[in-house]
């Protein structure tokens, strides 16, 4: 407690980095620049508040993400019900049997408007694997579910997002007919 | 009917490994067989290509992204405001607290001095009671939380027939020695990695606590864990802090009990010492 002003610095330093990329997955997962602003805030916060806890030495980035999921699902248990998970289930044995021709030249802007379309417990796997580059284990960890779970959404969510920016090729012209009876 | 080739089955093996392939998280040997299938085979070689570049795309897109200079602005504005020196007219109440804490430590200390501190063997079942915990906290996140059950509402018949007649007379039980701020509104049965659960969900506003009950699958919590000193009425209670929630046990012969939230300890400690002679009684009833 009366150590607090010396480790300001101590903890700005391990985790001011990492803003950026909490805020980008935070602004993925909500789909919103201004909650995911005040999100970030709550989960530096209470990350400062438990720093104390924070072993030196250890994983900076992966407790800051733990921190921050927490903080969206307690957010999200007060706004919002997820999305089913049965109804993207039902649009994968769709989907899953053909790879669908991803465009050549896709806007940053499309593959985020394709992304969002996808159900939140898919994207948040997504985002944390391919995105921020964290392993199975450390997903796993960050959402406080088991790696099988984690395995199984990135493969749907990964599917998924191929599937929207396969529709995105049927915009653009491109045919999907032959690859479709291909594989 | 439907024959499908052998390199057809291949290539479905194959595809089934490529998102794990993609994120380097296969085994060795499984790493070789695909590279193996990839040198032959350009469908699955496309197929590959086509996922990493989605990856590449939703990466390269994500990144473009940076925090607004508010926010971290307002960010260290809060940590140093949080940290400030705390002022005179203060100092008095944080002394005041400190020798409060002192006189209840030496107390504690006096109370738990006869059973000697062994760090090794305390650490070790501290372990040990985690796992265990571990089993009731999945069940409500993939249950409560993850899917969400916790903002439905059954009716009490609903929760009877879906608990089943051995089960369904907990409802009642859970409802009257609850806080009287908490309310049931979710029983059913569940499963969770194939393990079943008897699962009830409470609710106060905002707040969601789970108790999930399982049967005992020859574990036990460790009979020298340091949390073996939270009794309530006579039932042992062990309790960890895992993942941002709260999950305080408890057993009988047969059944292993939890008491689940993301209340802080003492909240999720009060209302397990509540429900646990009651359920415990419950349940030493069904394994008569």
């Amino acid at each position: 407690m009366f150590g607090h002003k010396h480790e300001t610095g101590d903890f700005e330093a391990a985790a001011m980095p990492h803003l950026n990329d909490l805020f980008r997955t935070a602004t993925r997962v909500i789909g919103n620049r201004s909650e995911a602003e005040d999100l970030v805030q709550e989960a530096y916060l209470q990350a400062w508040k438990s720093f104390h806890r924070f072993e030196p030495g250890t994983n900076c980035r992966a407790w800051l993400f733990k921190i921050l999921f927490h903080v969206i699902q307690h957010h999200r248990r007060k706004w919002y019900s997820l999305r089913s998970a049965k109804e993207s289930d039902e649009i994968l044995m769709e989907t899953l049997a053909y790879e669908p021709p991803v465009p050549e030249h896709l806007s940053d802007k499309e593959v985020l408007a394709a992304f969002e379309k996808i159900p939140t417990q898919y994207r948040e796997v997504v985002v944390l694997a391919d995105v921020q580059e964290f392993s199975y284990k450390e997903v796993a960890a960050t959402l406080g579910v088991p790696v099988g779970t984690v395995m199984s959404r990135l493969s749907r969510g990964r599917a998924l997002l191929r599937n929207e920016l396969g529709g995105l090729a049927a915009d653009y012209g491109i045919d999907t007919r032959e690859k479709r009876t291909s594989a | 009917m439907k024959v499908i080739g052998f390199e057809q089955n291949q290539c479905k093996k194959i595809r089934s490994y490529l998102d794990s392939y993609l994120s380097n998280e296969l085994m060795v040997e499984t790493n070789h067989e695909v590279l193996k299938h990839l040198d032959g085979c350009q469908a699955c070689s496309d197929a590959l290509a086509s996922r990493s570049r989605v990856k590449q795309v939703l990466r390269q897109a994500v990144m473009q992204v940076e925090a607004p200079a508010g926010l971290r602005y307002r960010i260290q504005k809060d940590i140093r405001k949080s940290a400030a020196p705390v002022r005179w007219g203060q100092w008095a109440l944080v002394a005041a607290a400190a020798v409060v804490l002192m006189v209840g430590a030496i107390g504690v200390s006096r109370f738990a001095g006869s059973r000697g501190a062994q760090p090794r063997n305390e650490r070790a079942a501290s372990a040990q009671t985690a796992e265990l915990l571990t089993i009731g906290l999945n069940d409500h996140s993939f249950c409560a939380i993850d899917h969400n059950l916790a903002s439905r509402r059954f009716t009490r018949e609903e929760m009877s027939q879906k608990m089943g007649p051995e089960f369904a007379g907990l409802v009642d039980l859970v409802e009257q020695k609850a806080p009287g701020e908490y309310e049931v509104v979710v029983g059913h049965r569940c499963q969770f990695a194939g393990r079943p659960f008897v699962h009830l969900i409470l609710r106060n506003q905002e707040t969601v606590v789970s108790l999930v009950i399982t049967r005992k699958n020859g574990e036990s919590f460790p009979a020298d864990a340091v949390a073996n000193a939270l009794k309530a009425s006579g039932v042992s209670l062990y309790d960890s802090r895992i993942q941002n929630y709260e999950v305080t046990g408890f057993e009988t012969r047969d059944y292993l009990a939890f008491v689940v939230s993301n209340l802080p300890k003492e909240d999720n400690v009060r209302i397990a010492s509540n429900l646990a002679p009651g359920v415990r009684d419950f349940l030493t009833k069904l394994e008569a």
